[in-house]
């Protein structure tokens, strides 16, 4: 009877863990950013941004077309029993000095709800590279103190249809 | 003797199984959490230990 109890002990331990698992895998503050350029739209799940945290820690790169908007947006999913608060802020960045800042706001997510925000980077707020050339912004996003991985690096191209071709001049 | 052998595969398939998914959802916990599991994990040891001395293991 004494053995089982044993047995029925390590049987319970090892079913908490399970449950430790689940419960605490899930329960959490967890962010989705949705990135469309062109006609594309790109989604950063939150796995992306918690092994960022976890050490594996680079930027996330986007491709964009020069003179056309980038819009963003930012879901919130607060997995937790208590209400969120915090101030979410975007910024966008070049070598390393902010340029602009593209959104502020403080929001508030109750127990177990999401909450999503939008945001457009307009085109003439960046610089139009020279065709063949890529130019590079950084769009940082902040989360109260939590800054989003390294930010997502957008790298601007002039696409190829407008490059003309000069003929050589004759004679 | 084939029948353990594949017993023994068995097994060591398993162990690395779990051992993979634990890796990979360990660091997903918080802090707190990594703490229980560590606890429970000691216990349950622990007792699985207990329990193969009181069967005479």
């Amino acid at each position: 009877m004494r053995r089982n109890l044993f047995l029925y002990l390590a049987i319970a331990c090892f079913v908490g863990l399970i449950a430790i698992f689940i419960f605490d895998g899930y329960t959490g503050i967890y962010d989705t950013v949705y990135i469309i350029t062109g006609e594309r739209e790109q989604q950063i799940d939150p796995d992306y941004w918690q092994n960022q945290r976890s050490g594996y820690s680079y930027p996330y790169y986007i491709g964009a077309t020069a003179g056309e908007p980038v819009h963003f947006r930012y879901d919130i999913d607060n997995r937790r029993f208590s209400t969120y608060s915090t101030t979410v802020e975007a910024s966008v960045w070049k070598s390393n000095e902010r340029m602009a800042d593209l959104f502020s706001q403080s929001v508030s997510v109750s127990a177990f709800d999401k909450v999503t925000m939008e945001w457009t980077l307009p085109a003439e707020m960046l610089e139009t590279p020279v065709p063949g050339v890529a130019l590079e912004y950084t769009v940082k996003i902040k989360r109260g103190e939590i800054e989003l991985g390294q930010g997502i690096i957008l790298s601007l191209f002039t696409p190829v249809e407008s490059i003309k071709i000069v003929p050589p001049p004759s004679g | 003797m084939r029948i353990y052998i594949l017993y023994g595969f068995g097994i060591v398939l398993c162990i690395a199984g779990v051992s993979y998914l634990a890796a990979e959802y360990i660091r997903y916990l918080s802090e707190l959490g990594k703490l229980a599991c560590l606890i429970l994990t000691v216990g349950m040891f622990g007792f699985l230990g207990k329990f193969f001395q009181e069967i005479g293991w």
